[in-house]
């Protein structure tokens, strides 16, 4: 894992412990955006499910384009 | 239909002849149920307040006799109540009071709820990354709603959901009280209590609806609200209460008043009337305020009275709200060891549910009569089934 890999993982696990929503969605949303530049489709989506998730639960306004992109991806209706 | 089946033909007597519920309708947990399930879910129970739910994303959670329910305050402000369970594995999903910023998710697979109930979002649920599947149909998998009505700030629930609805339910003490039928504002918390008593939440409805017993328990009042002063509201098949001809306007320490409720007939001026709303609602109204008082059944002998007060206006003297608030404690205090004395006394197997006062106890009987038809009515229906 690159360093910048382990720093986003590391952000990740303090976003959870402290419940810090709006860490996770900026999170997760950034995971998935870089297994998308590896052409990882599976972890992307993975990822983006995550940020979906919280952010439709923490009326987070990136609920829409996280939508979208699922969608794209024939993994959201 | 329970093991247990108690005689309730002495119960639909006139009053005269007439003997109360079987003591088994308060120390039986078999007729309990039977009686929860015919009364409390088969009718209009009040469940809480939507002061409780004051903004939307506002949600409370409320276990109704182990019913999980949640009351949600809709993006459009209206209040809604949904069974408090998952359609995916059945976890509660709301544990304590809060606001929702977004959607309710549950927190075992993250299934995603609307405050509409629809579901959203089921996460991986066609493997990891993969939020479809042409099993899961969400528009059938929305939470399951239950039907609700607010009135005077009091969230009614029909388990069953094969009630009338609630404005024919309620029909008969909403025209009664058509004048009150006005902007209700929550004193806030200070104009709030619990009083939480060792009794079947029967006996709260029974002691609230009759004036009898006021100059013995609440002597206060005789100074200036006599017996003579009191009548009683009798409605069958639907409330009963008292009312009372000498209420004074309340007054502070310090002389301070409370605006009116707008527009009130002259019968107010110095009427008040306290009404057991069937089953577990007592409401009261005066000229100057109101209350609602839902009794919750905690279990078979244990009842919490949640007391909320109302003004006809936002900005009231808050020193007054207190004065009031403290003096309606004093007296919704005085009544618990009745309660739970009534309680403890139907432990004594002699005792035959007891003989009205022909003139003064028809509220409570009422009150016996309304139960006793629904649960009779139940038990038919049962029979019918069989």
């Amino acid at each position: 894992m690159s360093p910048d890999n382990r720093r986003l993982e590391a952000a990740l696990l303090a976003a959870h412990a402290t419940g810090d929503a709006e860490a996770l969605v900026t999170l997760y949303f950034e995971a998935g955006r870089r297994a998308e530049a590896r052409a990882e489709i599976d972890a992307a989506c993975f990822f983006y499910t995550y940020a979906y998730v919280y952010a439709l639960e923490h009326g987070h306004g990136d609920a829409h384009a996280l939508h979208a992109r699922l969608k794209a991806y024939g993994r959201e209706e | 239909m329970t093991d247990t089946v108690t005689d309730l033909s002495a119960v639909h007597r006139p009053v005269a002849e007439a003997r109360g519920l079987p003591n088994a309708h308060y120390v039986d947990p078999a007729v309990f149920a039977e009686e929860r399930d015919a009364v409390l879910y088969g009718t209009w129970a009040g469940i809480g307040f939507a002061k409780d739910v004051p903004e939307p994303g506002d949600a409370f959670p409320v276990d109704f006799l182990g019913y999980p329910l949640v009351m949600v305050r809709d993006r459009a402000g209206a209040v809604r109540v949904f069974q408090n369970t998952c359609r995916h594995r059945g976890m509660i999903l709301v544990e304590k009071p809060g606001r929702l910023r977004g959607m309710i998710r549950c927190p075992y697979h993250s299934w995603c709820y609307g405050l509409d109930g629809r579901l959203v979002a089921t996460p991986h649920v066609g493997g990891p990354g993969r939020n479809t599947h042409a099993a899961v149909d969400r528009d059938t998998l929305g939470l399951i709603e239950v039907r609700a009505h607010v009135w005077r700030d009091v969230v009614f629930v029909n388990v069953s959901g094969d009630a009338p609805d609630f404005a024919e339910y309620a029909a008969d003490v909403m025209a009664r009280w058509a004048e009150f039928d006005q902007p209700l504002y929550f004193g806030g918390p200070e104009s709030a209590f619990t009083l939480d008593v060792a009794t079947n939440w029967k006996l709260a409805v029974e002691n609230y609806c009759e004036s009898y017993h006021l100059p013995w328990v609440h002597p206060g009042l005789n100074s200036y609200s006599r017996l003579e002063d009191h009548y009683n509201i009798e409605v069958p098949g639907a409330y009963s209460g008292q009312g009372t001809l000498v209420y004074r306007q309340f007054r502070g320490a310090d002389g301070g008043t409370f605006p009116d409720f707008a527009g009130l007939s002259e019968k107010w001026n110095e009427g008040a009337e306290y009404i057991a709303f069937y089953p577990n609602v007592l409401f009261g109204v005066h000229r100057d305020h109101a209350f609602a008082i839902i009794l919750e059944p905690k279990g078979l002998e244990r009842t919490e009275e949640h007391v909320a007060l109302y003004y006809p206006a936002p900005d009231t003297d808050p020193e007054l709200r207190a004065q009031n608030a403290a003096l309606w404690k004093t007296v919704f205090e005085e009544d618990v060891f009745v309660v739970e004395g009534m309680q403890r006394g139907r432990h004594g197997a002699g005792f035959d549910g007891g003989r009205f006062s022909p003139v003064m106890d028809g509220p409570t009987h009422n009150f016996h009569a309304w139960v006793a038809r629904h649960v009779t009515a139940a038990r038919n229906k049962g029979l019918a089934a069989e």
